[in-house]
């Protein structure tokens, strides 16, 4: 890990993200956990901001999941949730989300299996999770953006602006 | 979705805290004969009481014509019990009506600023018309203060805001600002000389203070934060919390209080906007229609008895949504507008799909092809999607303006936008249209990306200090806003040419990121502590930070050393420190 960021970081890169959807089964290799996912994300956050405090470390990207949380798969609010309380705070710079959304518009609050994004909000008029737990309105502001009408455009520049490759 | 973000909020200290709310209820009734024995006044001295019931009682104890002599020296107290004498203090002292109209002096504890002495005084007298303390002894009360020739400075400091001066003949008076917070929050203190050769008759109270300006972004009010020094965008939803002493509340939204008020709430919450009356849900103000930058709200609060306060709550809007993200000409190969470039500087070939960047702000647009504005438009959009060729309504599809009826040759487009604040904002591009695309083997002209990174050490050896200079940022090119591109592997093994013209490819077309997996298991193959080798993985990052893109490297894949057996290499590292290493 701080191999890969010290040698990437040289490069250029300013971020990296840690894993990919761990709550499939098919992407964690084991039974779904997000407190193991916890632990891999803080080790590879400590090593990576050790190895260069500039970059900028997403967490992995969470996949649409069915209303479930169990070893085969586990909905990205409900995996966060564990992610937090296995201590995830202060682990990650930014939280990744694969907005598979459609058909509904990425801002939609029906929490519908394909949305990801609504499905990481509690309810209606509640702040998304992260916001929650992180007891901080930034990450609304982040979420603003990214329910703005191009979500992509405004989570990457918003992304862009942080790293300072060294 | 809205947001406001708490920044530093003035936080009253434990001692202002405590002179408005009194420091306990023994204390508060005790609180007479401690003013009349000691001044200056100590803070514990001039607080009214826990509630405003207390405070009020206080002051009216205190306000008595004949002065209270020190406990001890009381002849007559002398021969009663603690108790008697006590009940007698508090008995003749509340008996006001009788002796209103001498001497008594009003300190005002408050976060506020009033008006005039009187609506200071009012509430109280409302509060006892039912004990014989009608608003006649008030007014006597009031005006029995001597002369004096400062103004509380409390006052001077909110003039702009206050139509109805203090007069300056109420009393000598005082801002003290021992225990006020930071702002302009203070404690006023208004003394007059006693009748008897006492130095000061004196009292204390505290209003109740008025519920402070706070912010959500929820129509239900929830997670309501200070107003004052926060920062806000979009739609936000501006409150004073119920208060069973507040009546009435006018708003003035970077408005002078002399001028209307923009909303008067009767009812509590008293929310900025209003309410749904059905619902009782907060209306919301749009920050987009104020400017970006610091505003003002002011709250006029009218209390149950005539006596208002105001309180100021400053505040930024920042609705800056990052660069190039603003209304723009885009143009499009489609009629669903995917894909768009900025039509400024940009070659359009066949049918072409023209359309200002959707905003919610923009409510009309004209566009002027090729012609001054003064001339008639050649076609004006009333609703969005905002398109040069028109919309088909059904379908909300463009439809294409051929290049070829255009002619060939470079063209301007001036499009006068109504933006729902009613300005107007003009947006114009130069765009050439040609009967086909130059050759695609360079990138386009944008994009000509020299070779942005900064002199690459040797790998892995350098510590990365933290004065080393950013190297330059890629410039940035067409339709960079649009997004990224999302691999697996497959570049990690790609044909070397044909992984340059992906490259490339995706350049052109204006992606901006690049995701991918940055395989563990086989940069570091032989087992734990052994060399690592990425350049599997450089062979896609180099080339892709050459040509300017961001990207995300996944660190992912466990090599077969770090995992149990017979488990896949997207298995966690059954040693934590091998994943760290």
């Amino acid at each position: 890990m701080s191999a890969a960021v010290t040698h990437f970081s040289a490069l250029g890169a300013g971020q990296f993200e840690i894993w990919n959807e761990p709550n499939l089964d098919g992407f964690c290799g084991t039974a779904v956990s997000p407190e193991q996912y916890t632990e891999l994300l803080k080790a590879a956050y400590r090593a990576a901001k050790t190895a260069n405090p500039r970059v900028f470390i997403v967490s992995a990207g969470l996949a649409p999941a069915g209303d479930v949380c169990n070893a085969s798969a586990c909905r990205p609010k409900y995996f966060l949730d564990r992610m937090y309380k296995a201590g995830a705070k202060g682990n990650f710079d930014a939280f990744g989300i694969h907005p598979y959304y459609s058909p509904q518009p990425v801002d939609s609050t029906s929490v519908g299996d394909s949305n990801t994004w609504a499905a990481t909000r509690p309810s209606q008029n509640e702040r998304p999770l992260v916001a929650w737990h992180e007891g901080s309105t930034r990450w609304l502001r982040l979420a603003r953006r990214v329910s703005g009408r191009d979500p992509d455009a405004r989570v990457n520049s918003r992304l862009g602006e942080r790293p300072t490759p060294v | 979705m809205n947001t406001v973000i708490p920044r530093v909020q003035a936080i009253r200290s434990a001692n202002t805290v405590a002179s408005i709310r009194g420091c306990s209820p023994n204390k508060a009734r005790s609180s007479p004969s401690t003013a009349l024995r000691r001044e200056p006044f100590a803070t514990r001295a001039y607080t009214g009481g826990r509630s405003e019931r207390s405070a009020a009682r206080t002051v009216l104890r205190a306000a008595s014509t004949r002065p209270m002599a020190p406990r001890q020296t009381d002849p007559s107290e002398r021969r009663m019990g603690k108790r008697r004498a006590r009940l007698r203090r508090a008995r003749t002292s509340t008996n006001l009506g009788s002796r209103a109209g001498t001497n008594g002096s009003i300190i005002s504890t408050d976060r506020c600023r009033f008006g005039s002495l009187s609506s200071l005084v009012a509430p109280i007298g409302d509060r006892h018309t039912a004990n014989g303390l009608g608003d006649s002894s008030i007014r006597r009360l009031s005006s029995s203060l001597s002369p004096g020739r400062s103004t509380p400075r409390v006052w001077d400091r909110q003039r702009s805001l206050d139509e109805r001066r203090p007069r300056a003949s109420w009393g000598r008076a005082w801002a003290w600002r021992a225990a006020r917070p930071r702002g302009w929050v203070g404690v006023l203190r208004v003394a007059a000389r006693g009748a008897r050769g006492l130095p000061w008759a004196g009292a204390a109270t505290t209003l109740a203070p008025p519920p402070p300006l706070v912010a959500s972004t929820d129509p239900g009010r929830s997670d309501a934060v200070g107003l004052s020094r926060s920062v806000l965008a979009g739609s936000v939803y501006i409150f004073l919390s119920a208060s069973d002493t507040v009546r009435r509340v006018a708003f003035y939204v970077d408005g002078s209080t002399s001028e209307p008020a923009s909303h008067v709430d009767t009812l509590a919450p008293f929310d900025l906007m209003g309410s749904d009356p059905t619902t009782g849900l907060a209306l919301p103000l749009s920050t987009l229609e104020l400017r970006n930058g610091p505003h003002t709200v002011a709250a006029v609060v009218d209390f149950a008895g005539r006596s208002s306060a105001a309180l100021v709550a400053r505040f930024t809007v920042d609705n800056e949504i990052g660069p190039g993200e603003t209304a723009s000409l885009l143009v499009s190969s489609r009629p669903d507008r995917s894909d768009p470039r900025p039509l400024d500087g940009a070659t359009v070939v066949g049918d072409a799909f023209v359309f200002v960047d959707p905003d919610e702000r923009v409510q009309r647009a004209q566009f002027y092809l090729d012609r001054s504005t003064n001339q008639a438009p050649s076609r004006v959009e009333q609703h969005p999607p905002f398109d040069l060729g028109a919309t088909n309504e059904e379908t909300l599809l463009a439809l294409p303006m051929s290049a070829a009826e255009l002619g060939v040759g470079v063209h301007t487009l001036i499009v006068v936008v109504a933006v729902d604040t009613g300005d107007l904002s003009f947006l114009s591009a130069r765009f050439t249209t040609a009967e086909s695309l130059p050759p695609t083997a360079a990138p386009p002209p944008t994009a000509t990306p020299a070779p942005v990174n900064p002199p690459r050490p040797g790998p892995t050896t350098t510590t990365p200090g933290p004065k080393t200079p950013a190297p330059p940022r890629p410039a940035r090119t067409v339709g960079e806003k649009y997004g990224g591109f999302s691999q697996g592997l497959s570049w990690t093994y790609r044909p070397e040419a044909e992984l340059l013209r992906e490259l490339d490819e995706m350049r052109a077309m204006g992606v901006s990121w690049l995701r991918a997996d940055v395989p563990w298991s086989t940069a570091q193959p032989n087992g734990r502590g052994t060399a690592f080798n990425w350049a599997q993985s450089d062979r896609w990052i180099e080339p892709a930070l050459d040509r300017g893109f961001k990207i995300l490297p996944i660190l992912y894949f466990t090599p077969g050393w770090a995992r149990p057996r017979r488990t896949s290499d997207k298995h966690p590292a059954t040693d934590i420190d091998d994943w760290a290493a």
